[in-house]
């Protein structure tokens, strides 16, 4: 389970990232479709024909912009995405196997705090403005229990690398070992995604929040990146709480592709299926119910390794 | 080499976006002037070879400035239109302040005799650390904790100007508090 | 090779719809056409390249609409649809221009050496980009924050035709909100009128206004609009997509399975009732429809869809009061003052005026 992997898998991640965000772009739209009773095989298209929209569509400029924290912002979504993908391995695998995989994960995933506020603030609109504040009282209420599910893994482990929490599965999967801390994760996934329940911060009753005065180019490079951060958690999932490459009769690589493809698919279900979450209501679900039962899970987790 | 590379570039850059938090005229580039600074920063702590507190850094960092982002800019609604403001005031005698303080630890950086290395750095910084928080300092640790923590309710505490009695009534006797916005677990 | 114009024919066009008072029906039809389509519906002017305006003209409307048209960031194409039968030509018509590269280049400069030309003559502007100051109040917390003028509509996603909300905003609060109708015309109500039935079918006594159908429909209408300011947008497509089916001369047999599922989703949906309970609840002065907080209104919906599909029991379905609409209206500033913007946004819709059957006259209400 040693991971340095050679120089040109580098440039495998974004284009594996970029087939699975096209995913679930493609599941989105297929299961729009369906629910507008028009033929959901036309989703499969529907992400490409988007693209091709936004790709002819004109930027705006707006007076009173502050541009450079503007543009800066949405480019940070994507290349957060694929920073935050360098610690993930493929079978057994990493582009980067840093010794703390787990705390770079994390750091790369807070990147996206300040490129949603950037985005918001910089577009001199009061959309966008509330939209980028939103995402930032969505952090600070996801962000602790989030911090306290990887951390019950890394403990489970005993190590922050993530071939070694990889390897601490090798009899039992995390989420089965700690099931409260994979089902925070879960939800903290939706929510640093900004994605289906948790999508408020470019919300429709903000007539799309922090993006609602993006257009063309900007807008496709915000989506995408989107859909290519809910890639990178799912992936991330998958060697946190579902054993990585573990499996029977395939090779680790194809397990670790099919089972983010699962994640994947599961969070897409779940952005279809519910409802937003107004955050006034959640941040005391955070605080009070998830904090609390996170450290719980990490008590136990620390009584069943010393025990062990 | 490359390492005294990047050392140089990062160091020169921290200063020089560290300078940008009073240059540049809008409350939210001063705060990501002074972000750049820092992740730069992280850089150097990541040279050293202590990749956790590297990395925690440019983690703790960016909530820090978000949070402080909100908090500077809440009293404006003004999105990116801002007036164009002055991020300094007094600016002859904090330029005077603040050159002479950097000229000080600088020359103090230089000319001070560094003793030569004894030890060996521990082969994995990250538990070395973790055992020195937890172990022999541990106590300070625990009590800092203590004071963070409890300046935090108390500053909370002194500025709200709703207690119990309005959240509950006089008596304390109202089932559900009395709030401008309820939460969500309806308490 | 013609790279912009090939991008362009296969790109499924996005279309930001206004309303304006007595449009209603003309919305349905864009609503109905751009669904069947695939095309996709715009949250903001930024993101569209169709503006498709429903309705009769009006000049204060149409002042607002200019505005909008220059957010628009082109290619784009504009379409008016007076009445319902007219929204497919015109949407066709509109896609039509909208691949016409050549006229979209010719916008395109046109706008650029206008807007150097405003550069130019602006010169050194005091304030940046032009705009003014906010200035500041006191807040609910006693703390002095700054205001920020807003007018939520009539240019909005899922929102009441013609209504315009002026509100004063410290973060995303609501300080003060001011009703503004705009547009404002004597006239029935799209759901009160008397309407063309297509055939006479066995069913089309039940299709005139006051009749069941036609208040299930109406009241699909809200619920979808409701769900879709909640942010969820599945249930929404489904609800119009029913609505519709509702509407139409003939009714096939499926829907009403397929109605009395979406009605179980809905209801069940323990995240919907967690972000609408306690929110903008109405005392016993107010008619009986706007009574209850928010949950309480979508839930009378539908029960209201409920009792007009099924066979027995259609005779005794609730219609409105008159005078409800008027109701709803006044009570719109009170109830979202104080309230954050989501919170607001869903108070609205959950009030549901029906700005075509508040008549000419406009309430100008202060908080």
């Amino acid at each position: 389970m040693s991971g340095a992997a050679p120089l040109w898998t580098v440039l495998l991640v974004p284009v594996l990232l970029f087939a699975f965000g096209y995913g679930a772009a493609a599941g989105t739209a297929a299961l729009r479709a369906r629910a507008a009773g028009t033929a959901p095989a036309a989703g499969l298209t529907a992400p490409a024909r988007e693209s091709a929209r936004l790709l002819v569509q004109r930027r705006r400029t707006i007076p009173g912009a502050d541009t450079l924290l503007w543009r800066l912002g949405g480019a940070l979504v994507p290349v957060a995405a694929v920073l935050a993908a360098l610690v993930v391995p493929l079978g057994s695998m990493a582009v980067g196997d840093l010794s703390v995989g787990v705390v770079w994960f994390n750091a790369m995933e807070v990147v996206l705090w300040a490129a949603l506020w950037m985005l918001g603030w910089g577009a001199d609109s009061a959309w966008g403005l509330v939209g980028g504040y939103r995402f930032l009282v969505q952090g600070l209420s996801y962000e602790l229990p989030h911090m306290f599910a990887l951390t019950a893994a890394a403990l489970g482990a005993g190590s922050l690398r993530v071939s070694d929490v990889v390897a601490a599965q090798e009899q039992v999967w995390f989420a089965v070992l700690m099931p409260a801390a994979f089902a925070v994760y879960l939800v903290s996934a939706l929510a640093m995604a900004f994605w289906g329940p948790f999508g408020t911060p470019v919300g429709r009753d903000l007539a799309g929040g922090a993006a609602a005065e993006l257009s063309g180019v900007d807008l496709l490079v915000l989506r995408a990146g989107r859909y290519v951060f809910l890639a990178v958690v799912a992936a991330m999932a998958v060697p946190l709480f579902l054993g990585g490459g573990a499996g029977p009769l395939l090779p680790g690589w194809a397990w670790t592709l099919v089972k983010t493809a699962g994640v994947v698919a599961l969070l897409v279900w779940l952005g279809h299926r519910l409802p937003a979450v107004r955050m006034d209501r959640f941040t005391e679900v955070g605080w009070v119910v998830l904090v609390p039962v996170t450290l719980l899970q990490v008590l136990v987790v620390a009584v069943f390794v010393l025990t062990r | 080499m490359t390492e005294t590379v990047v050392f140089a570039v990062c160091a020169v850059c921290a200063v020089a976006s560290g300078a940008a938090v009073f240059v540049v005229d809008s409350m939210a580039r001063a705060t990501f002037a002074l972000l750049a600074s820092f992740l730069l920063t992280a850089a150097a702590i990541l040279l050293l070879g202590l990749s956790y507190l590297g990395v925690l850094v440019v983690l703790m960092m960016i909530m820090e400035m978000m949070v402080m982002a909100v908090f500077m800019i809440m009293y404006m609604m003004n999105p990116a239109g801002l007036m164009p403001m002055t991020m300094v005031h007094n600016k002859a005698g904090s330029l005077v302040v603040s050159v002479g303080v950097f000229l000080l630890l600088a020359a103090g950086a230089v000319f001070v005799p560094w003793p030569e290395r004894t030890g060996e750095p521990p082969a994995d910084p990250t538990l070395a650390l973790g055992e020195a928080v937890m172990g022999e300092h541990m106590l300070v640790m625990m009590l800092v904790g203590l004071v963070l923590f409890a300046t935090m309710v108390a500053a909370t505490v002194l500025t709200t100007h709703r207690g119990r009695y309005e959240r509950y009534g006089d008596d304390l006797r109202r089932e559900s508090p009395d709030d401008p916005i309820g939460g969500g677990l309806d308490r | 090779m013609d790279v912009t114009g090939w991008l362009l024919r296969r790109a499924a066009p996005c279309a930001f719809v206004v309303t304006a008072i007595g449009g209603t029906g003309a919305r349905l039809a864009v609503e109905r056409a751009v669904r069947e389509r695939g095309w996709r519906q715009a949250l903001a002017p930024a993101e569209a390249d169709l503006l498709v305006v429903c309705g009769p003209a009006d000049p204060e409307l149409d002042e607002m609409l200019d505005r909008v048209w220059g957010q628009m960031p082109g290619p784009r194409a504009r379409a008016r649809v007076p009445s319902p039968e007219r929204a497919v030509a015109a949407l066709e018509r509109a896609r039509a221009d909208l691949l016409d590269v050549a006229a979209q280049r010719r916008d395109a400069d046109e706008r650029d050496r206008a807007a150097r030309e405003r550069a130019e003559a602006a010169g050194e502007e005091h304030m940046p980009g032009g705009l003014p100051m906010a200035d500041r109040g006191e807040d609910r917390d006693g703390l002095a924050l700054d205001q920020l003028h807003l007018a939520l509509g009539p240019a909005l996603a899922d929102w009441p035709a013609g209504l315009s909300l002026r509100v004063v905003l410290q973060g995303d609060v609501v300080q003060e909100a001011r009703v503004h109708l705009v547009g404002a015309r004597k006239g029935p109500s799209f759901w009160d009128a008397p309407r063309d039935v297509p055939r006479d079918g066995p069913r089309a006594a039940e299709r005139s206004p006051g009749r069941p159908w036609t208040t299930a429909a109406s009241a699909l209408d809200a619920a979808q609009r409701l769900l879709s300011v909640a942010g969820w947008p599945a249930a929404a497509l489904t609800g119009r997509r029913l609505r519709d089916a509702l509407l139409e001369s003939d009714t096939g047999p499926g829907t009403g399975a397929e109605l009395r599922r979406w009605l179980r989703g809905v209801r069940r949906s323990r995240l919907l009732r967690w972000a609408t309970d306690g929110l903008g609840a109405v005392g016993d002065h107010a008619p009986e429809e706007l009574r209850g907080d928010v949950t309480d209104r979508w839930s009378r919906w539908l029960e209201r869809i409920e009792t007009a599909v099924e066979p027995g029991r259609s005779a005794s379905a609730p219609v409105p009061a008159p005078g409800t609409a008027r109701a709803a209206l006044d009570l719109v500033p009170e109830l979202v003052v104080g309230r954050e913007l989501a919170a607001a946004r869903l108070i609205v819709a959950s009030l549901d005026p029906d700005t075509e059957a508040v008549g000419a006259r406009v309430p100008e209400r202060d908080t």
